[in-house]
């Protein structure tokens, strides 16, 4: 039940945010796996700012993986994916005890809604730098190498060609 | 290193600034722009620098002979359909050659083409994300159905108050909307009140800005990140206040339990 639930928000915020048709699927599975993984979380006991912090580095580390597969920005997929895991109804139980004079109830959950909040930016700040400066280069070269182990066997059947091959993986590596 | 004339720069830099502006309007990234027109300039032969702010694009061509433009940004909307297509298009250009004013014509067509999702469909994923996002937070069908009055009818309201209202005072009163309705159904029905105000307003935070944010702050666009910093948490102000003005003032008339 709640999968569906989830799934149709995520669909539908995606098309409140005009994303393309063909990766509107796509950005709503992300979300539903962050959604999941932020509830199991905080099933097993894990405080609300750390399964934040986890989801929302998951929906962005798998945001910037598919972003390369269907060729488009990284942003276009995360999206969706953060806007649940957003401490809504945390801000606004600490809105309703401040209204009702329950102040230190009220400081202490508006606390835990703004750490929620912290959570989400370095969960996501985390995963765009690696992905930025480990991750993308890390690919770049195993796709390198995949491409240089293909280009040899091709070219050494046609005998002689394999020598011009060779040397510029080797000087790539 | 070839010279170009005047006219060349010219056309170069009103095709970079349009690309730009487009990717930036509908809610690119500061980051992403600004490699875009670096990268377009490039491949068209030509030296380019670029400053992207989220209001504003300057970019200069050549050396020597040097053109300088800038085009303000006023009105953003959210348009990630438009952001990708753009997107696509300028990696085009890096890798194919195409004629300057076929890529113009391509990049103004990207620009003024009709939302691919319509009115209705917009109006219709409001009521699903109000319906759902309350079902989510544990609310039942007469909550949730209570939350999708509440957010269609904000999205009426602010289709029509349209772009007059700074984004602050809209959203507070789309929020101050949907408290009222919250409030009211506790009290002629006992609804739960969280389910029908935070289920209403959930698909109202401002995700893009955040995500955004992050990460032009990652790429070392400090002045842009920031700027969408401000932005989201201005939006998150607006509504929170909103709701915190709707709930003191029952609490005035009277009501309490509101939880």
């Amino acid at each position: 039940m709640n999968v569906l639930m989830i799934l149709l928000a995520s669909l539908s915020t995606g098309v409140l945010f005009s994303l393309p048709r063909a990766s509107l699927f796509t950005a709503s599975i992300v979300a539903v796996g962050g959604y999941l993984l932020n509830s199991s979380l905080l099933g097993i006991g894990v405080t609300q700012q750390e399964a934040a912090f986890a989801a929302s580095f998951a929906v962005s580390m798998l945001a910037e993986l598919l972003a390369k597969e269907f060729k488009v920005p990284a942003l276009v997929l995360a999206v969706p994916g953060i806007i649940p895991l957003v401490p809504g109804s945390t801000a606004y139980r600490a809105t309703t005890y401040l209204v009702e004079n329950e102040q230190s109830l009220g400081t202490e959950t508006a606390m835990r809604a703004s750490l929620t909040a912290v959570g989400i930016a370095s969960g996501l700040l985390l995963a765009s730098a690696l992905s930025r400066r480990v991750i993308k280069p890390m690919l770049a070269r195993l796709a390198q190498r995949d491409e240089d182990a293909d280009s040899p066997g091709e070219k050494a059947s046609e005998s002689g060609e394999s020598m011009s091959a060779t040397p510029r993986s080797a000087e790539e590596e | 290193m070839a010279r170009w004339t005047r006219r060349e720069l010219n056309d170069g830099a009103a095709f970079c600034l349009e690309i730009g502006s487009g990717l930036l309007e509908n809610g690119g990234e500061t980051s992403r722009v600004e490699e875009t027109i670096r990268l377009a300039g490039e491949s068209m032969g030509f030296t380019v620098d670029a400053m992207v702010m989220p209001t504003a694009v300057m970019v200069t061509f050549g050396n020597g002979e040097v053109v300088t433009r800038i085009a303000r940004i006023r009105q953003r909307v959210i348009n990630l359909d438009k952001v990708a297509k753009l997107n696509s298009l300028s990696r085009e250009i890096h890798e194919t050659s195409i004629k300057l004013s076929v890529l113009r014509d391509r990049v103004r067509d990207i620009r003024s083409a009709p939302s691919t999702y319509t009115s209705p469909h917009q109006m219709l994923a409001t009521a699903t994300a109000c319906g759902s996002f309350s079902v989510l937070l544990g609310g039942g069908a007469p909550e949730a159905a209570l939350s999708i009055v509440a957010g269609v009818l904000g999205r009426f309201f602010l289709d029509l108050v349209g772009s007059e209202f700074p984004s602050f005072l809209s959203l507070f009163s789309v929020a101050f909307l949907s408290t009222v309705f919250g409030v009211l159904g506790h009290k002629l029905w006992g609804l739960g009140v969280e389910q029908v105000v935070v289920g209403s307003l959930m698909h109202r935070m401002p995700g893009l800005a955040i995500v955004s944010a992050v990460r032009d702050l990652m790429s070392g666009e400090l002045i842009a990140g920031l700027a969408r910093a401000a932005e989201a948490a201005l939006a998150t102000l607006g509504m929170a206040s909103g709701v915190l003005a709707c709930l003191a003032f029952s609490y005035r008339l009277g009501m309490s339990g509101l939880l």
